[in-house]
C-alpha cells in the first residue's frame, strides 16, 4: 500500500457498505464494480479485491450472475462492544427462559390492535429473509422486540433488549456447532406463528407456552442439552 | 416531502427491528447525515446529547457505540407501576433460579440484609434495605445477565420520581409487613423451595402494587 489508495477506497466502500447494510431487504444490492471503480476513480480490480476482502469479514456476499449485497446490518459478535462480551451463551439462555414467557403472557393482555397488526406484520416478513443467515437473525429479534413492546412497558422493552443484544452472538455460536443444530427455521417460524395467534387470542397461557418452546428449542441447538 | 426521523427516533426503529442491537457500532456520521437527511453538523448536535444521556458513547478511533445498557427512553416514558410491573414480570421466575444457584455466602448475606432492614428506622433508611436485600437475592443467581438486568431495573427504581407512592410503601405499617415478606422469601431459598420462595415473592410485589390502589 503504497500510495495509501486501497485503504481510502476500502473507507469509502465501508461507508457504502454500512449504508446499504441498514436498506430494507430488497434494497442492499451493491452497484457493480465497473460503477464503483468509475466512482472512486481506480480499477475495477481494486475494487474486486476490496471486495474480496469484505466478503471474508461478512460484510457482503456475492453471488455469481446477481451481483454483490451487503449484509443486513446484524451485529456480528466481534462488532459488539460490551453488551454481548460479558455474557455466556448458557446465561442468556437461561435468562430467557425465565423472563420472555412471562414478557409474552403480559403482551396477550397488553396488546393494541395496532401491536397485532405490527405482530402479524413482522409474521408476513418471513417469507422475504429466506436468504442469509444474517437476516434470519435479524427477523427473529424482530419478533421478540415486537413482543415486548406490545407490554407497553418501557422497563421491559429495555430488558428484552439487554437478551437480544446477546441474541446474534447465540446464532453465532449456534452455527459454529452445526453439529448439535437440530433448529430450523421453519420450527422458529411455527413457534413465532403461534405466539402471535395466542396473543391475538389475548390467551396468557397458550402466549407464555409458545415462547417457552421457542426458548427451549434454541437452547437446545445452541447448548446442546434437553431439559 | 416526507420528515426525516431524528437520530433517536432512527435507533429506536433499528432496534425493533433486529438491525441494530444494544453495544453495537453505529454506521460512520455521514452514513447517519445521509440516512437521515440532516447536516453532520445537525447530526454531531444530536451525537452529542444521546451521548450526554448515556445512549452512545464515543471513542476516538474506534466510533460511537450504542450503550450496552441503553437507558432507551425509559428515563421519559417510565413509571411507578411500569417498574413494578416489570418486577413482578421478573423478580419471581427469579427465585426458580436462586433457589438452586445461591450459596452459603449467598444465605449469609441475606440474613444481613433482613438485619439492615430490622434496624431501618427512616423512610431512607428503609428504601436503602429494600434495594440491598433484592439487590442480594438477584446477586444470588450467579448470572451475569441477571446482574445487568437487575441493574437496570435498579436504576430505574432510583431515577424515577416517587414522589408520596414512594412514601407510602415505607410507612410503619407497610414496612413491617414488607420486612415480614422478606424474611419468608429468605426462608424458602434456605429451604431451597423455589416454587415456595417464587410465590412469595409474588404476593410480596402484588401487596406492594396494592398498595398503589390502596385508596380505590
Amino acid at each position: 500500500m503504497l500510495t495509501g489508495a486501497p485503504s481510502q477506497i476500502r473507507r469509502s466502500l465501508d461507508e457504502l457498505i454500512s449504508a446499504a447494510a441498514l436498506a430494507a431487504d430488497d434494497e442492499r444490492r451493491l452497484p457493480p464494480e465497473r460503477a464503483l471503480a468509475q466512482q472512486f476513480g481506480c480499477t475495477r480490480a481494486e475494487i474486486r479485491s476490496a471486495m474480496i476482502q469484505f466478503e471474508e469479514e461478512g460484510r457482503v456476499s456475492r453471488h455469481v450472475g446477481r451481483g454483490t449485497f451487503a449484509v443486513a446490518a446484524v451485529a456480528r459478535p466481534e462488532q459488539i462492544d460490551s453488551a454481548g462480551e460479558g455474557f455466556s451463551p448458557s446465561a442468556v439462555m437461561t435468562v430467557s427462559l425465565l423472563f420472555e414467557p412471562e414478557v409474552a403472557a403480559l403482551a396477550a393482555l397488553s396488546a393494541t390492535q395496532s401491536d397485532i397488526d405490527e405482530l402479524e406484520h413482522c409474521l408476513a416478513r418471513a417469507q422475504d429473509v429466506q436468504g442469509s443467515w444474517e437476516d434470519f437473525e435479524a427477523w427473529d429479534i424482530s419478533v421478540h422486540r415486537t413482543v415486548a413492546a406490545a407490554t407497553h412497558n418501557p422497563e421491559i422493552v429495555a430488558m428484552v433488549d439487554i437478551l437480544n443484544s446477546a441474541r446474534n452472538t447465540l446464532g453465532w455460536v449456534e452455527r459454529k456447532n452445526r453439529g448439535v443444530t437440530v433448529r430450523t427455521r421453519a420450527e422458529t417460524y411455527d413457534h413465532h406463528r403461534d405466539l402471535v395467534a395466542a396473543i391475538r387470542g389475548r390467551d396468557r397461557q397458550a402466549a407464555a407456552e409458545s415462547m417457552a418452546g421457542h426458548v427451549r428449542s434454541v437452547r437446545h441447538s445452541v447448548l446442546g442439552i434437553d431439559q | 416531502m416526507t420528515q426525516r426521523p431524528d437520530l433517536s427516533t432512527f435507533i429506536e426503529e433499528q432496534l425493533s427491528s433486529g438491525h441494530l442491537l444494544l453495544g453495537q457500532r453505529l454506521p460512520p456520521e455521514r452514513v447517519l447525515a445521509e440516512r437521515l437527511g440532516c447536516s453532520r453538523h445537525v447530526l454531531r448536535g444530536q451525537l452529542a446529547l444521546l451521548e450526554q444521556q448515556g445512549r452512545i458513547t464515543r471513542t476516538v478511533g474506534r466510533g460511537t457505540y450504542l450503550s450496552a445498557t441503553a437507558p432507551a427512553r425509559r428515563q421519559t416514558t417510565s413509571s411507578p407501576d411500569a417498574v413494578l410491573e416489570a418486577r413482578i414480570a421478573w423478580e419471581p421466575r427469579l427465585m426458580h433460579l436462586v433457589a438452586i444457584r445461591a450459596t452459603d455466602g449467598d444465605f449469609e448475606r441475606f440474613e444481613r440484609c433482613l438485619a439492615q432492614g430490622v434496624a431501618a428506622q427512616t423512610v431512607q433508611e428503609r428504601e436503602e434495605a429494600d434495594m440491598v436485600f433484592h439487590r442480594a437475592l438477584a446477586a444470588g443467581a450467579h448470572n451475569e445477565v441477571v446482574d445487568r438486568m437487575h441493574a437496570l431495573l435498579e436504576e430505574s427504581r432510583s431515577s424515577l420520581t416517587w414522589g408520596r407512592v414512594g412514601d407510602e410503601i415505607y410507612t410503619q405499617a407497610n414496612w413491617a409487613s414488607c420486612r415480614d415478606e422478606h424474611e419468608s422469601i429468605a426462608d424458602a431459598l434456605r429451604e431451597r423451595d423455589a416454587a415456595t420462595a417464587s410465590q412469595r415473592m409474588r404476593t410480596h410485589l402484588l401487596n406492594v402494587r396494592r398498595q398503589f390502589f390502596a385508596d380505590l
